[in-house]
């Protein structure tokens, strides 16, 4: 397994679609948290939040992430890594969808590094945020904690929900892993990943109003309880969001394992 | 232990109701370049599919180096090297990346190993040249380069002289010789290139319809292919006596049927008859037989009679 980690980093290192998007996500959480600063001081008004809320975290990831399944595992299959470690390295098939998945959770985790990174800064300077785009849980966290101040403790918590959050984006992202392992095909995979990784962080909202979507998405990192935490987040609260991103993991691995254990692989 | 490589005991593979392989039973020896022979469709990359971990038999088993279970067989195929349809490579990557990719993949730490089969290969001049920018025949000897990574003891290769040219393919044929020789690998080929299997292959396996119609070795399919008048007649023995004395040939074969394979005079039909008229002797079948490669594998799938 470990064998297939070293060598995919290596391919991905050499990556400029890997690197060119890296670049657009810091690009994308600077826009995001400079218009919340200036949201918050009045220079500029709320209504600005529509176009730009495309750049928010969630948004950039319900594209992202399934742009990366696509590209990374479906390109695996179309150039025969895959069919190669099979043959010639005598790994099983949960091994390669394991490794695969850790690593695309790690390139998950890359690209939501920089809204990390980005709040952690924000939050620093002191200065006030505004949170104009519902769809940023890093915002969520920056533009209500005005009122603490600058200590260990309440970085290190930061860094905690941060991790969390992450978790979740990078859980959530395991629907990439089925359909890329079921379906193949780089273009379907991003369409139909983005789209069903869409309509449930909508539900994942609309869980707040309703009790029913709610009890549903409580299993996954789909609820906002399990993927949106702020600072006064009890640690009943944050272990069981962890719990529920490793449960779900383990599903959507499962469900991948067993469409692909028996497939041929052309 | 077992003194073969692999053993298929009546595999077959059936997609849609229609089957793929039809209990193929083969058995590859080590240090033996096995051809595999069939038109299209005929079932070869099927098999080297199923032996590859690629595909799953609808029924039948399979031993490779001496383990039966699925999942020791799966183990034990990282002593094979592939190269199945199309080579596995990183078209972003150069050929040197491509082989480190597939090296840290299979756990190799000799770094050394990357120059020596670019160089192996012919490839050692592409420097930083991303491999989406190769022909085909580079791709092909890189993907050569790839599946010898592991230093394989069976090495599985479909088409692999497509898009070379005639110095790659040679190349690459004196290549798998050596490979043959000096580390003792088995080689099982497929190709459509029929002259250059002839020249490559110490074993034949002729699959069609997705049976296995014939295995031989060279020798067999040289015997088989070699130019001769096959006789027929009530008094072979006879008959015999007659071409040492008459005709001062021993170049000949008596089969266990009773036929005579005259390997001499084959364009000197005339002369043979003649002889065997005027001593008498009652002939039931006069022809020429043996021909190419080619038309010997016809023969073989068209269920011609090629004793």
């Amino acid at each position: 397994m470990i064998n297939i980690i070293q060598a995919d980093l290596y391919k991905l290192k050499k990556s400029k679609p890997i690197k060119i998007l890296f670049l657009i996500m810091w690009a994308a959480a600077a826009i995001v948290t400079f218009v919340s600063y200036l949201v918050a001081q009045g220079k500029i008004g709320m209504e600005i939040s529509g176009p730009i809320s495309g750049l928010s975290d969630v948004m950039t990831i319900a594209i992202v992430g399934p742009f990366l399944a696509g590209i990374y595992i479906c390109s695996d299959f179309s150039n025969k890594s895959i069919n190669d470690t099979i043959s010639s390295c005598g790994m099983g098939r949960g091994v390669v969808i394991i490794s695969k998945a850790i690593v695309l959770y790690l390139l998950v985790l890359l690209m939501i590094l920089p809204y990390a990174v980005v709040t952690i800064i924000a939050f620093a300077t002191g200065a006030e945020f505004s949170e104009p785009f519902s769809a940023s849980v890093f915002l969520h966290i920056l533009a209500n904690q005005t009122d603490l101040s600058l200590t260990g403790a309440v970085i290190g918590k930061m860094l905690v929900i941060m991790f969390v959050m992450m978790l979740a984006y990078a859980s959530q992202m395991s629907i990439g892993i089925i359909l890329a392992f079921v379906l193949r095909k780089t273009s379907l995979v991003i369409f139909l990943g983005f789209g069903i990784i869409l309509v449930l962080q909508i539900l994942g909202g609309i869980g707040t109003e309703i009790t029913a979507i709610e009890k549903f998405l409580s299993i996954t990192p789909f609820s906002v309880n399990n993927q949106v935490l702020a600072m006064d987040s009890e640690v009943s609260d944050i272990l069981k969001a962890i719990g529920v991103c490793f449960l779900f993991i383990v599903w959507m691995l499962s469900i991948a394992n067993g469409a692909f254990k028996k497939s041929e692989i052309k | 232990m077992a003194d073969y490589i692999l053993k298929t005991n009546e595999l077959t593979k059936t997609f849609r109701q229609t089957d793929a392989l039809r209990n193929v039973s083969i058995t590859l020896d080590p240090g033996k370049i096995y051809g595999l022979i069939g038109s299209n469709g005929a079932g070869k990359s099927t098999l080297m599919r199923v032996i590859a971990g690629l595909s799953f038999p609808t029924s039948g088993s399979m031993e490779l180096f001496g383990k039966e279970s699925a999942r020791a067989i799966q183990a034990e195929r990282k002593r094979i090297g592939c190269m199945i349809e199309s080579p596995s490579l990183n078209l972003g990557l150069s050929a040197k990346e491509n082989i480190r990719y597939h090296r840290i993949l299979r756990g190799i730490s000799n770094v050394e190993l990357e120059d020596e089969l670019i160089e192996l290969v012919g490839l050692g001049d592409t420097g930083k040249k991303q491999v989406k920018d190769f022909s085909l025949g580079m791709k092909q000897r890189l993907g050569i380069a790839v599946s010898l990574i592991n230093n394989p003891e069976l090495l599985i290769l479909d088409e692999p002289i497509n898009g070379l040219d005639p110095l790659g393919v040679k190349e690459i044929r004196i290549l798998l010789k050596k490979l043959c020789e000096e580390r003792h690998i088995t080689v099982l080929i497929s190709s459509h290139n029929l002259p250059e299997l002839y020249q490559v292959a110490t074993d034949y396996i002729i699959i069609h319809d997705g049976e296995i119609k014939q295995t031989l070795t060279l020798g067999e399919l040289e015997n088989k292919c070699q130019r001769h008048i096959l006789i027929e007649c009530e008094k072979p023995e006879d008959l015999l006596v007659i071409l040492e004395n008459d005709l001062g040939t021993t170049n000949y074969k008596l089969m266990p049927d009773k036929t005579i394979k005259l390997y001499d005079y084959v364009d000197d039909k005339k002369k043979v008859a003649t002889t065997i008229f005027e001593n008498g002797i009652i002939t039931t079948n006069f022809s020429v037989e043996g021909d190419t490669l080619e038309n010997y594998f016809i023969s073989v799938i068209g269920g011609e009679k090629n004793d």
